[in-house]
């Protein structure tokens, strides 16, 4: 079971880990033509036609090439400091509201998951840092890592289940038009995936360990097995799928996913 | 221990219950850009009709053959830590996805060209018919989006989008 410093500490260290990724690959992105390039801010700022014009002038503005390359130099800035010197509300609220102003940028999501991963975590660091002005600090704590917690549990519960709903996934037909579908795909001729047994047993596989993951509410040594699982689970994701960024948005949450199910175990045991 | 038991319970029953009962769809260009907090874990739930960009160019007076643009890529172990251009890669064909939703939702058709992603994706043709004539020599370009069918091929019946050839 993972004390609270504990749990401090490798949150710390994995979201600068993913945020360092997300925020380096971002600085590669934005080439010399990235404002007159596909993502041209000039097409880009008519989604914001619905706005007033003062509004639509600000993200102008603020979405300028200098302006955007400053954004991430300082993003970076944030990132070490968090994971030199630990979580504070301004370098927490200053990275939540740095990541909206890149998401906005792409369109409200660059990596679809990820993005909504990331914004999870930061809201709940967020809570942790305003609860400690009215709360103990432990208990701010607790509410954030909560926060986190639900969250990740709801994606596994929930993608678990809306496969289990459909047909494609239960005979194994879905898993490879993915994976053929896939960014290094597809799948070879010969390629072992093709076999219906071994489809469908991926299939279930997947189904019954995303739809059993609450699980881990059950204690700390079952939040551990699912957790090291779910590694396990995203490096194949990003294996087959390129999503690299989905592995580390979710390795993010798994401290918590750990302290919570242990403080929960002291719970059961009536410790508390 | 049973309130704990009882809490989780009503959570797990909550969450199973906004997979049976659906509220109305609550959409809005400001939702739409803040939907990262709105997160929706359906990821390949299901397999769907797919949106794919096919794009042709003329150079040299001559038009090739359409061509499907999709993500590809060789896997490579940094890619966990650093992986720009597939994530760009997927990025665009997510762009494609949202034309072809917006084309189910816009009123009229007369305006289809004045969408920002169908501009997006045009410029995303262009890219992609500048790689693959590197040359330059390309005059024109266009694209077409096509749907297709779940476990199918996309031929030239699932066409829903062409447009109009576009001085390079």
């Amino acid at each position: 079971m993972l004390t609270l410093p504990q749990t401090q500490y490798a949150l710390q260290i994995l979201l600068g880990i993913s945020l360092l990724i997300q925020t380096l690959e971002f600085w590669r992105l934005s080439e010399p033509r990235f404002a007159t390039g596909v993502w041209s801010w000039q097409i880009q700022k008519d989604d914001l036609g619905h706005a007033s014009p003062w509004l639509r002038h600000y993200f102008t503005m603020i979405y300028g090439d200098r302006l955007w390359r400053l954004h991430l130099v300082l993003r970076l800035g944030l990132i070490l400091s968090a994971l030199l010197l630990g979580f504070n509300l301004l370098n927490v609220g200053l990275l939540f509201m740095g990541t909206l102003y890149l998401l906005i940028r792409w369109r409200g999501a660059f990596n679809g998951g990820s993005d909504f991963m990331t914004i999870v975590v930061l809201t709940g660091l967020v809570v942790v840092q305003l609860a400690q002005i009215w709360v103990d600090p432990a208990v701010a704590w607790t509410a954030g890592l909560w926060y986190i917690t639900i969250h990740t549990i709801s994606s596994y519960f929930l993608s678990g289940a809306v496969k289990l709903f459909y047909d494609g996934w239960r005979d194994g037909r879905a898993i490879i038009a993915f994976l053929d579908g896939a960014i290094y795909g597809p799948l070879a001729a010969d390629s072992v995936m093709r076999k219906p047994v071994v489809a469908v047993m991926c299939s279930w596989a997947f189904i019954l360990w995303e739809c059993s993951f609450p699980m881990v509410l059950l204690g700390a040594d079952w939040a551990v097995v699912w957790c090291a699982i779910a590694v396990l689970f995203h490096f194949l994701v990003f294996w087959f799928f390129g999503l690299n960024r989905f592995f580390w948005a979710w390795c993010v949450t798994f401290p918590a996913v750990i302290y919570c199910a242990g403080q929960l175990s002291l719970v059961y045991s009536g410790a508390t | 221990m049973s309130d704990t038991l009882v809490i989780i319970s009503i959570y797990l029953i909550f969450l199973l219950g906004t997979l049976v009962f659906k509220s109305r769809i609550i959409s809005g260009p400001w939702l739409f850009l803040f939907r990262s907090f709105l997160p929706n874990w359906r990821f390949y739930h299901r397999v769907g009709p797919l949106p794919q960009i096919y794009v042709r160019y003329c150079a040299s007076q001559i038009w090739n053959e359409w061509q499907l643009i999709q993500p590809r890529a060789v896997r490579r172990y940094v890619d966990l830590f650093h992986n720009p251009d597939n994530n760009l890669a997927l990025a665009m064909q997510n762009l494609v996805e949202h034309l072809a939703a917006d084309l189910r939702q816009i009123d009229n058709p007369e305006h289809i060209r004045t969408l920002v992603t169908y501009r997006l994706v045009l410029r995303f043709a262009r890219l992609a018919a500048q790689k693959r004539c590197p040359d330059s020599t390309i005059q024109q370009y266009q694209f077409q989006l096509r749907m297709a069918p779940p476990f199918g091929v996309a031929t030239l019946d699932a066409v829903v989008l062409e447009s109009a050839p576009v001085d390079y």
